[in-house]
């Protein structure tokens, strides 16, 4: 049983680092960038709890790096006061933490999406004018 | 909530004790939020499987979705450029860089160090050394979680954390004991041989949670990877040292007491550089366990 158990981990473990470690180091930062405007937008929207924010994210093609990015950016977020958790006990499983935006949250996303539409804008420009 | 195989269960602790050892260097609070988002992911993903229980080919399907372990601690280094400041180049693999850092350690923490030295040696000698292995193998987690803390304070109450691992660490204390006492009696040679590969299989064992064979697998792995003849001047050192002090006239029993933490600080300095800054050394887990 340990053998068998401890092969599939280690093919595992060695398929998901040379996956992660395959990924272009400019795409990874984009990506990584992306993940934070993408994150707090939805959060704008509605408040959402950890695994519900991941299924929303991985199912924009090619944002995410791995759910390991997500996780940590929450507590990131938390910890420059965007965002607030609360915990909610479930009766069937370890208890959920529900992320909502504060105030603070809701101008830094105002302002980073007047930044994203200025820049994608300048940035689309200079790829029309590339191609002509 | 479903329920799980053993095999099911084992990949599921093994992810995250890995995790875990990952967020090392984050607060506390923080490490426990991003864990249990994480158990709270693979509970809401294994409620998407139809079948029950859980077998270990439907966790390593969900384990797979949710990364690496050191993806979580790549994320949190990448997401912080903004406020990062550029990373010191790393210091060199040597005998100088491990005194440096054991030294600084030293200066930090004098006081708890030497205090749970002193707790060690009392403790070994009234347990007729029943609690040596648990209690060095808690004095190595203490100065092992304290290098990884950002704040590098270290904190008594670790020191017993040993007692979590009692067996093993038991079983490992007297193993090595044995075979190094034996190998010295043999004109020295040996048991210093065996002192240098079983180098670092106290902290794998306490760090990594890994069983007895293991440990000293992994340690001799490490060692021969990083350089057998740098690991065995250090073994011979690290003696001399310990050594050389309880043998000074009178006060040689209260100079080790000064002595051992700064050996343990050596020793957690040597196994850091390989384990935190270069992980792809370690070796793999054998199935041999």
């Amino acid at each position: 049983m340990t053998a068998k158990y401890l092969a599939v981990h280690n093919s595992l473990f060695q398929h998901i680092r040379s996956e992660f470690l395959s990924n272009d180091k400019w795409l990874t930062q984009v990506k990584k960038g992306l993940l934070e405007l993408c994150l707090l937008n939805i959060l704008a929207r509605e408040q959402a709890h950890g695994y519900e924010l991941v299924k929303r994210l991985t199912a924009i093609p090619g944002l995410v790096v791995t759910v390991g990015t997500i996780y940590p950016l929450l507590n990131r977020l938390k910890r420059e006061g965007l965002l607030k958790s609360v915990i909610e006990e479930s009766t069937n499983g370890p208890p959920r933490i529900i992320y909502h935006l504060t105030p603070q949250g809701r101008k830094r996303v105002k302002q980073i999406n007047q930044t994203w539409n200025q820049i994608n804008e300048h940035v689309k420009d200079l790829m029309i004018e590339h191609k002509g | 909530m479903k329920t799980r195989t053993g095999e099911a269960q084992h990949l599921e602790a093994d992810y995250l004790t890995r995790l875990r050892q990952q967020l090392a260097n984050l607060p506390e609070e923080e490490i426990n939020e991003i864990i249990l988002n994480v158990q709270q992911h693979i509970e809401e993903a294994l409620s998407e499987l139809d079948d029950e229980p859980v077998t270990l080919a439907h966790m390593a399907q969900v384990i797979e979705t949710l990364g690496p372990p050191d993806s979580y601690s790549e994320s949190i280094s990448v997401t912080q450029i903004s406020e990062a400041v550029p990373a010191p180049p790393p210091s060199p693999f040597s005998i100088g860089t491990f005194f440096n850092e054991a030294l600084e350690m030293y200066r930090q923490n004098f006081l708890v160090l030497v205090l749970g030295a002193l707790i060690s040696h009392a403790l070994m000698i009234v347990s007729l050394l029943i609690l040596a292995g648990p209690i060095f193998g808690g004095y190595m987690f203490m100065c092992i979680k304290a290098c990884r803390k950002p704040d590098h304070k270290a904190e008594l109450g670790d020191l017993f954390a040993g007692f979590k691992q009692f067996w093993p660490l038991l079983g490992l204390f007297f193993l090595t004991t044995v075979c190094e006492l034996i190998g010295m009696a043999l004109l020295i040679i040996p048991g210093l041989l065996l002192f240098t590969i079983w180098f670092y299989c106290f902290e794998l064992m306490v760090d990594r949670k890994l069983g007895v064979f293991e440990s000293m697998r992994q340690s001799k792995a490490m060692v021969m990877e990083n350089g057998f003849g740098l690991h065995f001047v250090l073994t011979c050192l690290i003696l001399a040292m310990d050594f050389g002090a309880s043998f000074v006239p009178y006060v040689g029993e209260a100079l080790s007491l000064f002595m051992t933490p700064l050996t343990c600080m050596i020793c957690v300095s040597a196994y850091l550089h390989i384990c935190d800054r270069s992980p792809e050394n370690l070796a793999p887990l054998s199935a041999s366990d």
